[in-house]
């Protein structure tokens, strides 16, 4: 991924991610999927998906950053509500400087 | 006391998925030799094993939960695959069975470190450092963390190719998983009968997996010096109780069973198709890798497998032996089966189905149990293959290189393993 890329491109790479990942079908996943609660993702799905981003997009993410930048101190129960595919679009979005 | 019953068997053989084409071949007499291919062998003292011929998208096609292909080492897929057998033919379905008196009992090896991209990137990291440079050490983690996969340690838990059974058929309850090399999945299917004996458990899901084809794998059998490294012939090198032999020949696979309660089977409407009559386990208690002259600890598991069946030595129709091919093992059995049956072991057949398959390792009891059930549903009984010349220490009936239709009721399954391990199952038609 370059710095250049538009908006249409990174949504899709990330789509591509959390399809690779989940193995549900693109036409599934939409910008509004609740990674845990819509999509039946498990905790150690994140990790890959962590893992795929970072190699995917060039950065680093530590490993709470993605649960952090949904809001400070969240529960478990917070963070499986606000988890969405764009969420963690907007979170690559801020990290890249897309 | 309750009585086991198997009700479905499932099996991903050296000669590939499913029960029939792991049958016939070990009733032709069929070797699963083949060259290794699938890493680079060339430096290694022995280039062949008997690996299961399916790799990549051919083996992954037939997980039916494809996400959950990211957790499996290989092991692991081969115990899903052939636990998807034998719980089909079982005829075991969410409603007559309850999820909380259903079991699971796996023998699993090698750590799960069969994961061939992680164990190439951990030498790649390891190997890259430089003793006593504390700068490269510093630099350890984050190397590890950005160039291994996430979830590649989970593949390396023993446990997980249990578990993904468990998840899959939703069994709740007794959950185990046993690792004792060689002897993993005799135990694992063996602890399962008991459960079943005892009426802690109305079915079980029993087995066992392992792949050790691998430069680790290969590594270290070379290393203890126990492989065949008879490159040139190696179609015929794996030659148990041949005074020839030089040692057995990797296999990897998994054999599956649902073993079941007999009134459970029956009430129903079940089929059962052969019965776990006794088992036992013992320990040399001697040395880690040299069975003690004596054979005290396999002696004493065949006897008390025998009297755990209620049958006296003169029952048995045949034994699937250990036989693994190495010169202490097959000279050390014919000496406990001798000590055992007395006179009555020189009529007795005794084959090594290992001549075929090679050596499973923690999955190899289970993979012969499946030789035993065949022999017991069809009266064949499998041969030792590659026996051509006799060993004055190995003197009993090998069933050499053909196999034989004789009537076979009762049947001892042999599986002993390092660090003393001896298990004995006993299998009967019903």
């Amino acid at each position: 991924m370059t710095e250049g890329q538009s908006a249409e491109t990174l949504k899709a790479a990330v789509v591509g991610i959390i399809n690779s990942s989940l193995r549900i079908p693109q036409s599934r996943i939409l910008e509004s999927s609740r990674l845990f609660r819509d999509l039946n993702a498990e905790s150690i799905d994140l990790l890959d998906i962590k893992y795929e981003l970072e190699r995917s997009f060039a950065v680093e993410i530590s490993d709470t950053e993605i649960r952090d930048s949904l809001g400070m101190n969240l529960t478990q129960a917070e963070v499986y509500e606000k988890l969405t595919v764009r969420s963690i679009i907007d979170f690559i979005e801020r990290k890249t400087g897309a | 006391m309750k009585r086991a019953v198997i009700t479905g068997a499932g099996f991903v053989s050296p000669f590939g998925a499913g029960k029939d084409i792991y049958r016939n071949n070990i009733f032709s007499g069929v070797s699963a030799s083949r060259l290794i291919t699938s890493f680079d062998a060339s430096s290694f003292p022995t280039r062949f094993a008997a690996d299961v011929p399916l790799y990549g998208s051919g083996l992954d096609e037939l997980i039916e939960n494809q996400k959950s292909l990211k957790t499996m080492s290989r092991a692991a897929k081969f115990a899903v695959i052939a636990a998807d057998e034998a719980f089909i033919q079982s005829g075991l379905t969410a409603d007559n069975i309850n999820p909380y008196r259903f079991g699971t009992s796996v023998g699993s090896g090698g750590l799960g470190l069969n994961d061939t991209d992680y164990m190439e990137e951990l030498v790649k990291l390891l190997t890259g450092l430089k003793a006593g440079n504390e700068n490269e050490y510093s630099g350890l983690w984050y190397r590890t963390s950005k160039s291994i996969h996430p979830l590649t340690p989970l593949k390396a838990l023993p446990n997980i190719p249990t578990a993904q059974i468990a998840i899959k058929y939703n069994s709740r309850g007794d959950c185990l998983t046993v690792t004792t090399a060689c002897t993993s999945s005799a135990q694992a299917i063996g602890e399962a009968y008991r459960k079943i004996k005892f009426g802690l458990l109305d079915a079980v899901v029993c087995g066992g997996s392992d792949s050790m084809i691998t430069p680790f794998g290969l590594s270290a059998f070379s290393i203890l010096g126990v492989i065949s490294k008879n490159n040139e012939e190696y179609k015929t090198a794996c030659r148990p109780f041949d005074k020839t032999r030089d040692g057995f020949m990797i296999g990897e696979g998994a054999a599956m069973y649902i073993l079941e309660e007999l009134e459970h089977c029956k009430k129903r409407g079940g089929n059962p198709l052969a019965e776990i009559a006794g088992y036992s386990s013992t320990n040399d208690a001697y040395r880690l890798t040299d069975e003690p002259p004596d054979a005290a600890g396999s002696v004493n598991a065949m006897k008390a497998a025998l009297d755990d069946a209620g049958i006296n030595p003169e029952e048995i129709d045949y034994i699937n032996a250990h036989g693994t091919g190495t010169r202490m093992n097959d000279k050390t059995e014919t000496f406990a089966i001798k000590s055992v049956f007395g006179k009555q072991a020189y009529g007795i057949p005794v084959s090594s189905t290992k001549s075929m398959t090679g050596h499973l390792v923690a999955s190899a009891g289970a993979m012969e149990l499946g030789a035993c059930l065949f022999a017991v549903l069809n009266d064949i009984i499998p041969p030792t293959i590659n026996y051509n010349a006799r060993d004055v220490d190995c003197d009993l009936d090998y069933v050499p290189n053909f196999a034989r239709e004789e009537k076979v009721r009762t049947v001892l399954s042999n599986s002993f393993g390092f660090g003393g391990q001896n298990a004995c199952l006993i299998i009967k038609k019903i």
